[in-house]
Formats: C-alpha cells, structure tokens, sequence
C-alpha cells in the first residue's frame, strides 16, 4: 500500500510497512467517495437490499433486536450519573414484555406473578423482591442479569432519598441536637 | 473495554467518547493522527482513551444512515506511535467497530454496521472481525455484532 501525505501538512505514515494484520488492528481507511455510475448503482442497490431486509425481518429476529436495544439501553443507564424520571423499573419492564409482543398476562404467567402484581411493578406502586428480578433473569436467559434490573431499582431509590422532602421534614422531629459544622 | 500493551502484555481499560468539532480541530493540528480529520465534522466522531489519559489513541468517524437503518465506519485511525505489532496498543480498531456494533443496537438497527474496505485488507477484517462481504461493502450485523461486543466489552 502507497504512503500518502496529506495536503494540509499532516505527514502521513508509511503504510506499505506495515502487514495487513497491522493495519486491520489499527485502521479503517477513508473510502473512495468519487463512485463510477456503475459503483453509484450498486450501492443504491445495496441499500434497497437493506431497507427491503430489515422490514422482512422475521417476528423472532425483530424481538431479538428490541430486546438486545432495551439490554444495552437499561445498561447505558445504570452505567451513567444521571437520573432521568422517565426511565424507572417499570419503565424497563413495561418495555421488556412489551419488546416481546406479549401481554401482560402472558407474561405474568410465565413468571409466575398474578397480572395485579405485574401490574403494581409496571406503575411503581409495588417494590420488586430479590425472587421476581431473578424471574426476569432467568426468562431472559441471562440477556439481562438481575444485577442490571437491581441497579436500576437502587437508582430509583437513590433518587427518592436524594429528593424527598416530607421524610426530612417528618424525620426532623426525631434528630436533637445536630452538629453546626460548615462543611 | 480495554487494549493490550503490545510490549508488556498488560490489559488497559479505555473509554470511548464523542467529540466536538472543537476538539477535533484541535487533536488534528497534534498531528498524531493520519488522515485530515476536519473533513469529518459533519459527522459523529469519537475518541478512545486509555484510563484517565486526555490523549486519545484511537479516532472513529461514524456515518448514522437512518433510512437504511445503517451506521457506516467512515475512518478509524490509531494515533501513528500505536501501529504495528511492535508498539502501543493493540487492539484500538476492534475495540472502535466494537462500539460501533453497540450503537447500532441501541439505534435499534440490530446492529448493523458496514465499511468500505481497502481491496487489499477486505479479507482480512472478514478473518479477523467476522464481516461478510457485500459488492461494495463490508457488514457485520446480528450474531456477529453481539460477538464483537462480548470478544471487546467483556470483562478485563
């Protein structure tokens, strides 16, 4: 391969000595982006081929994918310092059994909760016990562990303890005597 | 996510991190890098560092394609005193096509991601990262992306 040296002054480096192995593991090149009319139709084609794939997907292939974006969202999130209000427990398992074109029903069959129960987990009004986010484990096949879905729970909290105003209020009336530090 | 010293063996966890047009020009006039990467502005680019290093190793410019539900590898360039067997790093262009593969999921494009090749290296990122080839392009999508992500995000 022919070294190249960059018209704005960036010296390029000499590419011809190094293997193909080498420049796998350290580059992409730039693509040629004056096309042919013939390489102009193939990649028109190539990208209908695309389109035309992806809406064909069959119902397994399309949960799959729903599913492995909800797992590498939820994990995004629970790796990141924000909180976002939106994005609670029951928002993550709404979208778990929804991602699957189930109904609640369904799926609180399959993981052996009554549909109310499921329900109260999906609205936040019902905290989700050890057992039930190792159910979620467990009928994910481990896609998504139950470490992940109790992150996302301990945000939640973190943020109900950071924010909540009338237990402090309530909570005063039980502390004396309190150090005046600056801190 | 880590890369590999390629001369003590020893593992570095990295961060990869996007980047503004600001900081492009700026990690461009260092000249560590080959290419002229101001003609990637008007795309995403990221950097990928080494621990709490500021200096990055490694640059991609992704291409988001929504109607084709597609995000393309524009460029990848490890910085020059990370090329080759004998020096730096290895492992910085996997660990970039890697989150590329974890975009395109979060996109929802099932992890769809393509390249164009140069002719002489097409084979070997089919041998080393799994794409298939296409006429024009190089994809990887499905199985394969979800096997680059365990092989460069698994743990260190």
């Amino acid at each position: 391969m022919e070294s190249n040296k960059e018209n704005r002054g960036i010296q390029e480096t000499d590419f011809s000595k190094y293997s193909p192995e080498e420049l796998v593991d350290a580059f992409v090149f730039p693509a040629d982006r004056n096309m042919t009319a013939k390489q102009k139709i193939d990649e028109s084609d190539f990208w209908a081929a695309r389109r035309e794939k992806f809406a064909n997907r069959t119902v397994v292939q399309r949960i799959h994918s729903n599913l492995l974006q909800l797992k590498f969202q939820l994990e995004d999130y629970i790796a990141s310092d924000q909180y976002k209000e939106k994005l609670t427990f029951g928002y993550f398992l709404y979208e778990y059994v929804s991602r699957q074109e189930k109904k609640d029903k369904e799926f609180a069959n399959e993981v052996d909760v009554t549909p109310a129960v499921l329900s109260q987990y999906i609205n936040g009004h019902r905290k989700p016990k050890d057992e039930f986010i190792i159910r979620l484990e467990l009928h994910s096949n481990g896609m998504i562990p139950a470490i992940s879905w109790y992150k996302v729970i301990q945000k939640d909290k973190e943020h109900e303890i950071a924010t909540n105003l009338n237990l402090r209020r309530e909570e005063s009336k039980h502390v004396k005597n309190h150090l005046k530090f600056a801190y | 996510m880590y890369v590999v010293n390629s001369e003590t063996g020893e593992k570095h966890l990295v961060r990869i991190t996007q980047i503004d047009t600001v900081e492009l020009a700026r990690i461009n006039r260092t000249k560590r890098f080959d290419f002229n990467w101001n003609k990637e502005k008007h795309f995403e680019v990221f950097k990928l560092v080494v621990g709490e290093d500021v200096n990055p190793v490694g640059l991609l410019s992704l291409g988001e394609r929504p109607d084709d539900f597609a995000l393309e590898i524009r460029l990848i360039a490890s910085s020059k005193d990370n090329i080759g067997k004998q020096n730096g790093y290895a492992r910085i262009a996997g660990c970039l096509i890697s989150f590329a593969c974890m975009k395109a999921f979060k996109a929802g494009y099932g992890g769809f991601v393509c390249l164009k090749p140069k002719t002489a290296l097409e084979q070997h990122y089919i041998s080393t990262c799994g794409f298939e080839s296409t006429n024009l392009y190089l994809v990887t999508e499905g199985t394969n992306s979800l096997r680059l992500i365990k092989e460069y995000y698994g743990k260190q």
